[in-house]
């Protein structure tokens, strides 16, 4: 017999909160934002609705730290400008996560 | 939970409000605008007396010889400082400025927000000098004063038995005066409004118009423009028929700034003495809201006499305003039969030798010195404030043409212009001393990144004392650009005359 797929609340709102990672893009898009732009909003919604662990926004910045210079040989100049917006946004979450680590200590 | 969606709730009306007005440029964009700017200052060489400074020094551009005779010309304006309530003058003095001391030279008034073109001096040289230092005196609201366009020539006879100089235009000044306050702002609240006021101008030509504005935020992406339009017997402007517009971004604002939240717009517009028109602000194709926008400044009494400001909304509703600060500049000749073209310049330097000299402004009243268009109307070729030169559609062989009439037999010409960057069409260059028989000047096609500046040297055959300049487009060139005008800036011509 087939089973009848219920959806629990869990799953409901992963599928909105997913749905409002996407409609962040897509205001970008429509505001005509660049990619660093864009990148920078889907970040801050993404830590919003799914905390993201500090260790993989460290290895996210290392990695973007490693790419600016390389882009910058590879003349890609406007992409390199989008990944320092990106970097700007993690520095300032993990600042975030730092006060609340410490707040959380206390 | 919740707490988190009103976040993010929060996050989205923000970038939907101010998200539009977003206007990233590139690094490289940004580089190549200062690059420009810092071309534009070299080029017009201008020094600036600004906020409590007493004295500017500018190079003169060559080293004077004791007891030898020159002639400085040189381009002056104040700014209006205005909130004053009267009109005042600025007294000034120049000094010819060497290693071991300075000349009095010239002892002048300028009259708040006035332009002077091309000021003459003529002076008997005491000591070597090599700079021009100009001191302000009797000033108490430190209006910044700006020297540009500083020529010295030697003269090789005693300046009395010398011609005298004839320039286009002397200086532009005030005639019309609107409201003085600027204590209302006027806000840009809907799409497609038009703020300004009906005047009644006292020049057959407009060369600059004041207005006092605010911008709110970023003030909305796009282009507002002025615009210049005839009204009807109710005083109703016919705004889709605007005979003059000048278009302008926050951004472009800036050097157009010339005091506290006061701008001056180098529109041009021919105009006739005794009709009444209506200048304003539009901000039809601006993508704006409410807390990015712009305000039109004046005064809060909306009855005075004489007072026509108005806004005008897009189904043509008009609603009476406060009186709007506004100054409209007509410019001031020195040939009155007008054969003489606005940027041109005749000196007699002795010993029968004259120059006639040609130096495109980069404002709009560059237009007027256009004496011909073929197979076009006089309204198809344009001045674009973008690229600060004039333009025509690259279509049905359009050209434009220039009579520059020395008077005197011309025995040598220099040509120097700019041709407008890429993507613009290439255009080509011709020259002629009868208006009838072309010459093409082979000019360098123009790069992605160069601007095809060229310089040719023309000798004339003696006997023709007027030459003819026209410009037109390369068809061989418009499938390769995206852009399908064409034009030049930075026009320039010497012409050595002989003088009999």
């Amino acid at each position: 017999m087939k089973k009848k797929h219920v959806h629990s609340y869990p799953d409901l709102f992963n599928t909105l909160n997913l749905g409002l990672v996407l409609v962040s893009v897509v205001l970008g898009m429509y505001l005509n934002w660049r990619a660093g732009l864009i990148a920078l909003l889907v970040l801050a919604v993404w830590a919003i609705l799914f905390p993201i662990k500090t260790k993989i926004l460290v290895k996210i910045g290392l990695l973007i730290i490693f790419f600016i210079p390389v882009s910058q040989m590879a003349k890609k100049s406007m992409f390199a400008e989008d990944l320092g917006i990106v970097l700007c946004g993690i520095l300032v979450l993990l600042v975030y996560k730092f006060i609340q680590n410490a707040r959380r200590r206390e | 939970m919740i707490k988190k969606y009103i976040l993010i709730f929060l996050i989205f009306t923000a970038a939907l409000i101010n998200g539009r007005n977003f206007d990233f440029s590139t690094r490289g964009e940004r580089e190549l605008i200062s690059q420009i700017e810092a071309l534009q200052k070299q080029l017009s060489a201008q020094r600036q007396i600004s906020g409590g400074e007493q004295f500017t020094t500018i190079d003169l551009g060559t080293e004077t010889e004791p007891a030898q005779y020159y002639r400085v010309l040189y381009n002056l304006s104040s700014a209006y400082q205005s909130d004053t309530g009267q009109d005042f003058t600025i007294a000034l003095k120049l000094f010819a400025e060497g290693e071991y001391g300075s000349q009095l030279i010239e002892e002048l008034t300028i009259p708040e927000g006035a332009n002077m073109y091309n000021r003459e001096i003529i002076f008997k040289s005491e000591e070597r000098a090599g700079m021009l230092r100009l001191v302000k005196f009797s000033d108490n609201y430190n209006r910044a004063i700006t020297i540009s366009n500083v020529k010295c020539r030697h003269l090789t006879e005693n300046p009395q038995y010398l011609r005298s100089t004839i320039v286009g235009i002397t200086n532009e000044s005030v005639n019309v005066l609107g409201g003085d306050e600027s204590s209302k702002s006027n806000y840009f609240r809907l799409k497609n409004q038009v703020i300004g006021t009906v005047v009644e101008p006292q020049s057959d030509l407009i060369s600059g118009v004041d207005f006092k504005m605010k911008f709110a935020g970023s003030g909305g992406k796009n282009n507002y423009s002025v615009i210049i339009c005839e009204v009807d017997e109710q005083n109703r402007p016919m705004i889709t028929s605007a005979i003059s517009r000048y278009y302008f971004s926050q951004g472009s604002a800036q050097n157009l700034k010339i005091g506290l939240s006061l701008y001056r717009f180098p529109i041009l517009a021919r105009t006739e003495k005794g009709k009444r028109y209506f200048i304003g602000i539009s901000n039809q194709g601006v993508e704006f809201n409410y807390f990015n926008t712009l305000a039109v400044l004046g005064g809060s009494e909306k009855s005075p006499e004489n007072n026509l400001s108005l806004l005008v909304y897009d189904n043509g509703r008009i609603k009476q305003i406060g009186p709007l600060f506004i100054r409209v500049y007509g410019p001031g000749v020195s040939d009155p039969q007008g054969y003489f073209l606005s940027n041109a310049i005749f000196q007699d330097v002795g010993n029968r030798v004259g120059f006639y000299d040609y130096i495109q402004s980069g404002r709009p009243r560059d237009l007027i010195d256009i004496s011909s268009v073929e197979n076009a109307k006089t309204s198809d070729i344009f001045f674009d404030n973008n690229y600060s030169g004039i333009m025509g559609n690259a279509e049905n062989n359009i050209a434009f043409i220039y009579k520059f009439d020395a008077g005197f037999p011309i025995e040598q010409a220099k040509v120097t212009l700019n041709q407008v960057p890429a993507p613009i069409v290439d255009s080509l260059i011709y020259y002629s001393t009868d208006g009838i028989t072309w010459n093409e000047i082979a000019v360098e096609k123009k790069e992605a990144s160069s601007t095809g500046s060229f310089s040719k040297v023309i000798d004339v055959a003696r006997g023709s004392d007027a030459l003819y300049l026209k410009v037109t487009y390369d068809q061989g060139d418009k499938k390769y650009r995206s852009t399908q005008l064409f034009g030049v800036q930075a026009l320039n011509i010497h012409m050595s005359l002989f003088l009999p």
